[in-house]
């Protein structure tokens, strides 16, 4: 049992020494599936409780929804096992949205969405700078680039929405491939390319390495502004990537696109497992997290609870999710003390 | 064995999507979805609750999603009311750009979509409400010629300060205004934009007064460019009503507080209530197959009568 979740563990190899004794390790069983689990069980209750959830249409919904959060998502939990984050995803997916959606209307589409993922990159790359080179924490390098690339998003815009339905080009955020929207389907591949480059690679080693004890990691001769600086590009590709698609869905883009976009991604990885503090992650809860924030405002509209209500169900939410990692280790804390002491 | 975390965590996220127990019976009545721009702003309340109050008359389930202010959520949230089998579709956009996907989706599922108020986006929408901004113009001149008749010392002109370009229904206040000003024998010695805004509106109106002293009222296309332009007023040791009569457009709070404390000559609400009940009439009428009497046939536009607010209708003194 435990060799398996070993094989799927994306903890550093340190800390699974440590969590090897145990016989069956439920902390690493949580974070590897409880998000997922609890996701079930939601789906499950939602499709008694609920008429009309567990319709083809709504699901189809539900997973196209999932995947604008979700893919930005995948690099946001790359950069929170490096133990950094990035506020600046909602500026960046506005700006790399409004250019997808120009660039379609003028050159097509395989062009609109390499100048996003372009974008996005870009930004990614400022960021690293300021947080590698000037040595500005994360916090306030990426809340200042929100400002600037959310105000320079309203120059470029003029404050005016693009807007583009070619049909090649809206297939994209709005279609299907075999049942399964097309949005989603590039989500799951994007989770794939993010577990391969976390697990097979070299940066993903120094990743973890960073998250976990950056120090250390230094001592041992990982590339610290390297590695840094490729996270944040990280972000901001998948973000551009995830904005082309959302332009494609709305058949357009201008500022503003979409309100707390950036805590909804950060909110996602950590509700999926990822510890806020770095070094640990679960990119299977990041997919899972995703959907469940995705059926949480589908089975709200669809029992009709109020819009205010919304608000403070999609707070407790939240706050559940930045609590849940605290809560765990309290409960594990109290357990172990219980349990007689093993050799 | 225990596991406290995952059932703890699990029971608490279920708590949270307790509503989610309370199911609807699926019942054979017609089903209205509206979708609402931002239920933060009156003007949107007041919208919703004609929307819901009519729904409920005409013997309708009535479904509400609220697009919470943004574009991404507009298309989620009403993709939601379309995927749970609504028979009509009642949007006020908040981004008309976005339509596209809505009522595409709406289509291809034989939903009539009616737009309230803000804008088509040109899409494919069967009809769209908004105030009747000509008519409000129109009303505007009346009202400023009714006032100016019983002023000896009134000269016969008058300005108009209009909303930014961009805004093409906001722009109709000022040509009915314009329009109907001239043919009851007044000149409109200028007609300059202020952007929508207050403090605009108070800068144009300054250079309004210093190029034109004599100036007898100022028609502006929304209210708190009338405040702004009626504070230029004050600050030139006039009233902006005894000496330039000044009316707004909207039945903003601001603009209605002005008017109560006499600073302000009146405004033009808009009836967003009214709104919403009309757009019930014609999803109601869409579902039955009817054509409908358009406005302006070309752009599908249906309108909604506006009312004069001045003083007395305030509980002020009047004038």
């Amino acid at each position: 049992m435990s060799d398996t979740l070993q094989i799927l563990s994306m903890s550093s190899p340190q800390h699974d020494q440590d969590r090897r004794r145990a016989a069956i390790d439920w902390d690493l069983l949580w974070e590897k599936f409880g998000i997922a689990t609890l996701l079930f069980l939601v789906w499950i209750v939602a499709a008694v409780g609920t008429p009309r959830f567990a319709n083809l249409d709504n699901l189809s919904s539900v997973l196209r929804q999932s995947a604008f959060v979700g893919i930005s998502a995948v690099g946001m939990t790359v950069a929170i096992i490096a133990g950094t984050f990035d506020l600046s995803v909602g500026s960046a997916q506005a700006l790399s949205a409004w250019t997808a959606v120009l660039v379609a209307a003028h050159y097509g589409v395989v062009p609109a969405f390499i100048a996003a993922v372009l974008v996005g990159g870009t930004i990614g790359l400022l960021n690293g700078s300021l947080v590698v080179l000037l040595r500005i924490p994360a916090f306030i390098a990426t809340l200042g680039t929100m400002f600037l690339i959310g105000g320079l998003t309203f120059i470029f815009t003029n404050g005016q929405t693009a807007r583009f339905n070619g049909k090649d080009f809206v297939w994209w955020g709005n279609g299907q491939l075999g049942g399964i929207p097309v949005p989603f389907l590039i989500f799951l591949l994007c989770a794939l390319v993010g577990v391969v480059v976390l697990h097979r690679t070299p940066f993903g080693r120094y990743v973890f390495a960073v998250g976990s004890n950056i120090r250390a990691a230094h001592v041992a001769g990982v590339p610290i502004g390297r590695t840094v600086l490729c996270v944040f590009l990280t972000v901001g590709l998948f973000t551009g990537l995830g904005a082309a698609l959302l332009g494609s869905r709305l058949y357009s883009a201008g500022p503003g696109l979409e309100p707390g976009f950036e805590l909804n991604v950060i909110a996602t990885v950590v509700l999926g497992g990822t510890r806020l503090a770095g070094g640990r992650g679960s990119m299977l809860g990041t997919i899972a997290a995703a959907i469940l924030f995705a059926t949480l405002a589908n089975i709200l509209n669809l029992n009709h609870v109020d819009a205010f209500v919304q608000r403070v169900a999609v707070g407790l939410v939240l706050l559940l999710a930045l609590s849940v990692e605290g809560i765990r280790q309290r409960l594990f804390e109290r357990w172990n003390r219980r349990k007689p002491p093993t050799n | 064995m225990k596991q406290p975390p995952k059932l703890l965590t699990a029971l608490l996220l279920i708590c949270a999507l307790q509503p989610a127990f309370s199911g609807h019976a699926a019942p054979a009545k017609k089903k209205i979805g509206f979708s609402v721009y931002d239920m933060q702003y009156g003007f949107f309340q007041d919208m919703e609750k004609g929307t819901k109050e009519a729904s409920e008359a005409a013997g309708y389930d009535y479904v509400l999603v609220d697009q919470k202010s943004s574009e991404s959520t507009m298309v989620s949230a009403t993709q939601d009311l379309i995927d749970q089998g609504i028979n009509a579709l009642i949007i006020s956009p908040f981004k008309p750009d976005a339509l596209g996907p809505i009522v595409d989706a709406a289509k291809a599922k034989k939903i009539p979509v009616v737009v309230d108020d803000i804008g088509g986006g040109g899409t494919d929408y069967d009809v769209i409400v908004i105030s009747d901004n000509d008519k409000g113009g129109v009303i505007a001149a009346d009202q400023i010629a009714a006032v100016l008749k019983d002023r000896p010392s009134a000269t016969k002109k008058v300005a108009s300060i209009s909303c930014e370009p961009s805004a093409v229904y906001a722009a109709r206040r000022n040509a009915g205004f314009e329009k109907r000003i001239k043919e009851l024998g007044y000149t409109v010695v200028a007609s300059l934009s202020a952007n929508s805004k207050q403090e605009e509106g108070y800068k144009v109106a300054k250079d309004i007064l210093s190029a034109h002293a004599d100036v007898a009222a100022i028609f502006c296309g929304n209210d708190p460019m009338a405040v702004g332009a009626a504070q230029a007023v004050a600050d030139s040791g006039k009233s902006g009503v005894k000496d330039v009569y000044v009316v707004g457009f909207n039945g903003d709070e601001i603009a209605l507080q002005a008017i109560k404390a006499g600073q302000m000559g009146a405004t033009i609400q808009q009836v967003p209530e009214e709104m919403g009940k009309m757009t019930v009439q014609l999803a109601t009428k869409l579902m039955d197959g009817e054509k409908l009497q358009y406005d302006n046939a070309e752009k599908r536009e249906i309108y909604v009568p506006v009312k004069l607010i001045t003083a007395a209708d305030l509980g002020g003194s009047k004038k």
